[in-house]
């Protein structure tokens, strides 16, 4: 690690706090989008699967995920990451989970052993929100095996509080969300399970190469369904799955992403699985879940193909105020640009130009954000193959892949900055979970990308601005995050909507803050918040370029 | 690093001259490549050594093209054609295959500029129309893809890949109203192809009629689009030889009925390799299916000295013995305790072993079911099912013999459970129907009804249901 860089790091974000919003003119091709600053901002952690030869079963391949959450309460984003583990008995520890905290400019401290949050299981993704209501951000991490529940004290510490709230569960536990389903103000538990693995269970699978290779989760015809858990409102949860009929679905799950996605007032629950129908769990009322993915049309390709899912996306792709589902695939597939309609969705990846720029990578977190403040959504997408296939990037890491970063129009299309990623040069990688956020308080999007047996990448937001920014940390009355909540900005006569959300990407929890890009020129000209329970509240026009807290008023 | 970008000084040499050079199989394959399958490498080497013979030839670089295509190697299978195509630029077959290898690939507008000129210069050729009107639309040219589907349509009237392609293009265009003429067109034309079932499921489904819609998009789920063969797709399929494909080939053909033929497949693998445990499981459900039991026992038995946890080994197994037992039991009325064991013996592994799968608890609820272990053999059933049973036998079975122990709402939840599970099966409605009768619920018993009516219109049992219904007031 340089301390020189360490040192001039901060220097550097300060300058762009500074006035780094105008545009530089510059083609956005020619300057990188982002700065890998990783070991330089004290984010040294290697992703350890626990043994160096691998035995090509199915986990190790599959993870590991990442977070970004305000664990100390400071008002920045602390990372967490998941690390891999023993599989069965005998295998070697692999390095903790670790918990690192942030300065408020970008840097990180490994914090994990006082925090009392080591954990040696095998880590798959987490979810982060203030479950119990005391104030602090919690966080559930999934595991291949049991998932853990660390409650957050409020004093730097975390407690496994596991048992007490009842969550057991041995599942493989994959993307994970908080939200509350059933209206009552307190926040519910839903994750998704890939399949039901064990040692014993593997099987031998060859690539077309005839070389021993991971197998597809098909070949273990073992799916499983997800779970959802009714948050008591005493600490408690009460596994829900069975009377919701969650349950009675099965999937590879792997990716997942909430909100009103049938516009009835309900938040609904949109699953990724991998090699089996996508899950759109309507919320019916009165705790009872369906599915009717098949119906509106987000269950399959439009070609009636399961595809791979990974990552998934729950944005306003194509800036017509619905929101859009989409979905990070396997080699070979597309990326699916699931458009909302009228009545439902249809698959118009088509028609965003890019089908040929994804069907050579195997794509798993995603995030969408105004990476360079044009007004219009871009979004980053971390590859990394699952088995071996030729052409290789690389010879060395054979399933290494470089990520992507596309360019959006506002109009649901996008173009591919290159090099690919973003970065100064193209970085090869097993992209996994990726979680999207301000990490250095510049008021743009960075992103931290987790590499399935390479070390995280922080990548640092460095994107020629066409434009400004506007962040808003919304609040329920009890000072809670309002997630679910829906944000209309309008600035330069034209509408973007964004939804406050944390569970999006591929195992992964994100910045519940939302963002904006404002651009040049265009004046920020109103701002309207739908509340979850559907109440409206003009916020006016605020201004932009800085951070605005809003607290609901507790008189509605 | 590497990528199909450093093919490119390959592709070079074959743009100047009327032969391209002398080809080893080691240049060939990808760098990195440790190990091939030795039937693909001598397929390979056969090739090979055409084309060092005859270098000028055309024709035998472009079957190295094919078999290299045929083995999934498509950036070397594209360098190779286009080696071909140097020396016979009006090779078309040719270039048709490049477009899908460069499809495959990834390169979607070498695609269809390959297939441009394909159809450019055979204005008539229905495979290559077929697909560049597929790659039209897939790039959202729906006028040149619409002006294709109808040409095609009128060279191949009694076929469902115009009517298809233009219902998906007026869907996409947004006019489901005028697509859903095309599909039904295309589904007459069709002969029950799932895929088209899927399309006019989404067009009945953007035009609001979600109930016919779900049931076909089920029935048409995961189904592929009905191609137009090319000329060179039986020589391509010679050279389908790795392992792999050999068992998923043998896996297909006894699928179809055709077991005689994965079993001959198989029995060669097996001799190639005796241990290879796909295999041997392949072979005894062939064995099996062909009624030779006792051979199937045997290789299941070696299967399972190899590798004693192989559920699907076990279950097998277990299927063996149970058939036999019902043999018996229609035969003479009773079953031998001795078979009953092995049978119960073999289910058990298979639970032991596999018991996170839902087939496992269901072989062991039958054998169950033969030993007069009936309430045992429910909560086998109600196991499979919470592992996500999808055959509504499982269901009607399981709530049959709840019903029988005297458990009517337990029956009843199960059928209930399998009406949720599935939209597409009708038993559990059919079955479910003196329910809702009894409870004198009308809106609910006519529900069903018209779900049973849309599911399976043609069925004879409709005519008396429907008096069922009215029969009883309802």
């Amino acid at each position: 690690m340089s301390t020189l860089r360490l040192k001039t790091l901060p220097l550097l974000l300060v300058a762009a706090c500074g006035g780094g919003e105008s545009s530089t003119g510059s083609s956005s091709s020619s300057q990188p989008w982002f700065e890998d600053v990783g070991e330089a901002c004290g984010a040294a952690v290697v992703h350890d699967l626990g043994r160096s030869e691998r035995r090509y079963w199915i986990p190790e391949i599959t993870g590991s995920g990442l977070g970004l959450f305000d664990a100390d309460g400071d008002g920045d984003l602390d990372l967490f990451i998941c690390q891999g583990g023993a599989l069965q008995d005998g295998d070697p520890a692999s390095a903790s989970d670790a918990l690192l905290l942030n300065d408020g400019l970008g840097n990180f401290t490994d914090i994990t052993a006082s925090a009392g949050i080591e954990d040696h299981l095998f880590g798959m993704g987490c979810a982060a929100a203030d479950y119990d209501a005391d104030g602090d951000i919690d966080l559930f991490v999934t595991n291949v095996g049991r998932n853990v529940l660390w409650r957050n004290e409020g004093d730097g510490t975390f407690t496994d509080a596991t048992e007490e709230a009842g969550l057991v569960d041995e599942a493989w536990g994959t993307s994970a969300a908080f939200l509350d389903y059933d209206g009552d103000g307190d926040l519910d538990l839903f994750y998704c399970n890939y399949i039901r693995w064990a040692a014993t269970n593997e099987v031998p699978c060859n690539n077309k190469l005839g070389e021993p290779d991971y197998c597809h989760p098909n070949n273990y015809d073992a799916p499983d369904s997800d779970r959802l858990w009714r948050n008591e409102g005493d600490g408690r949860f009460v596994d829900a799955s069975q009377e919701s009929g969650i349950s009675k679905s099965f999937g590879n799950g792997l990716g997942v992403a909430w909100g009103d996605l049938t516009g009835d007032g309900r938040v609904d629950i949109y699953v990724a699985n991998d090699g089996m129908a996508n899950q759109l769990w309507v919320n019916m009322g009165s705790g009872r879940f369906q599915d009717q993915a098949l119906a509106k049309g987000c269950a399959l390709s439009g070609e009636g193909k399961a595809e791979a899912g990974m990552g998934v996306l729950l944005e306003d792709l194509d800036g017509d105020l619905r929101q859009d589902l989409f979905v990070t695939h396997l080699r070979s597939e597309t990326n699916t640009f699931y458009r909302s309609k009228a009545r439902r969705f249809a698959d118009d990846t088509r028609r965003t130009g890019t089908v040929e720029a994804s069907l050579n990578f195997t794509a798993f977190g995603v995030g969408a954000a105004d990476f360079d403040h044009d007004g219009a959504l871009d979004y980053y997408v971390a590859n990394g193959r699952v088995g071996d296939a030729t052409p290789r990037f690389s010879e060395e890491r054979v399933l290494a892949e470089p990520d992507q970063l596309f360019r959006g129009a506002g109009d649901g299309t996008f173009t591919e900055v290159l090099p690919r990623g973003g970065t100064r040069e193209e970085v090869l990688s097993l992209g996994r979970g990726a979680a999207f956020g301000d990490l250095d308080g510049d008021g743009d999007i960075d992103a931290v990308v987790a590499d399935n047996g390479g070390p995280v990448r922080v990548l640092r937001n460095v994107a020629p601005k066409r434009g400004t920014w506007l962040l808003l940390d919304l609040r329920e009355a009890d000072g809670r995050t309002a997630l679910g909540a829906r944000v209309t900005l309008q600035a330069g006569g034209r509408k973007q909507l964004r939804q406050v959300q944390t569970a999006y990407s591929f195992c992964a929890t994100n910045d519940p803050r939302v963002h904006f890009g404002v651009p040049e020129g265009a004046q920020v000209e109103s701002i309207q918040v739908e509340w979850l329970d559907g109440t409206m509240q003009d916020l006016g026009a605020l201004e932009p370029g800085r951070l605005h807290t809003v607290r609901r008023s507790s008189d509605r | 690093m590497r990528s199909v970008l450093a093919l490119l000084p390959l592709l070079l040499p074959a743009c100047g001259g009327a032969s391209a050079p002398p080809v080893t199989v080691a240049e060939l394959l990808p760098a990195g490549v440790q190990e091939v399958d030795p039937a693909v490498l001598e397929v390979l080497e056969q090739r090979v050594g055409a084309v060092n013979r005859d270098l000028g030839s055309a024709a035998v670089r472009r079957s190295l093209a094919l078999a290299l295509e045929a083995n999934s190697f498509w950036a070397e299978a594209i360098a190779q054609y286009r080696l071909a195509l140097g020396m016979d630029a009006a090779d078309w077959d040719a270039l048709l295959h490049l477009a899908g290898c460069l499809r495959q690939a990834g390169d979607l507008s070498g695609e269809l500029d390959a297939l441009e000129r394909v159809v450019a210069a055979r204005p008539d050729d229905r495979a290559a129309l077929n697909r560049l009107a597929v790659a039209r639309l897939d790039q959202g040219n729906l006028d040149g893809a619409r002006e294709l589907f109808r040409t095609l349509r009128s060279l191949l009237p009694e076929h469902p890949h115009g009517p298809l392609g233009l219902g998906q293009v007026e869907l996409e265009a947004g006019n489901a109203e005028v697509a859903l003429e095309h599909l039904e067109s295309a589904r007459a034309l069709g002969r029950g192809a799932p895929f088209i079932d899927f399309v006019l499921g989404q067009c009945l489904a953007e035009l609001g009629r979600t109930d016919e819609a779900m049931v076909l998009l089920d029935r048409g789920a995961d189904s592929n689009r009905p191609q137009i063969a090319t000329a060179l797709e039986d020589e391509k399929a010679r050279y389908s030889v790795s392992r792999a494909d050999r068992i998923s080939r043998a896996g297909r053909l006894h699928e179809a009925g055709r077991s005689a033929e994965a079993r001959l497949i198989l029995e060669r693998l097996r001799e190639q390799d005796p241990d290879d445990v796909p295999v041997l499981n392949n072979l005894a459900a062939a064995q099996m299916k062909l009624g030779r039991q006792d051979e199937a026992i045997a290789t299941l038995e070696h299967v399972l000295e190899l590798e004693p946890n192989q559920y699907a080994a076990w279950f097998n197994l277990a299927s063996i013995h149970f058939d036999r037992g019902q043999e018996q039991m229609s035969a003479s009325g009773s079953v031998d305790a001795d078979l009953i064991a092995l049978a119960m013996q073999a289910a058990d592994r298979a639970v032991e072993f596999g018991g996170h799968l839902a087939n496992m608890h269901v072989m062991r609820a039958k054998v169950l079911m033969l030993a007069r272990s009936y309430a045992e053999a429910v909560t086998e059933f109600q196991a499979s099912i919470r592992l996500g049973m999808t055959n509504e036998d499982v269901y009607l079975n399981c709530s049959k013999v709840q019903m029988n122990l005297g458990d009517q709402a337990g029956g009843i939840q199960t059928l209930m459970d399998g009406a949720a599970r599935n939209p597409s099966w009708a038993e559990v409605r059919i079955q479910l129907l003196p329910y809702w009768v009894a409870r004198r619920d009308g809106l609910a018993a006519r529900g069903v009804l018209a779900e049973i009516e849309a599911l399976i219109p043609e069925d004879p049992r409709l005519p008396k249901l429907r008096d069922y219904l009215k029969s009883n007031g309802l």
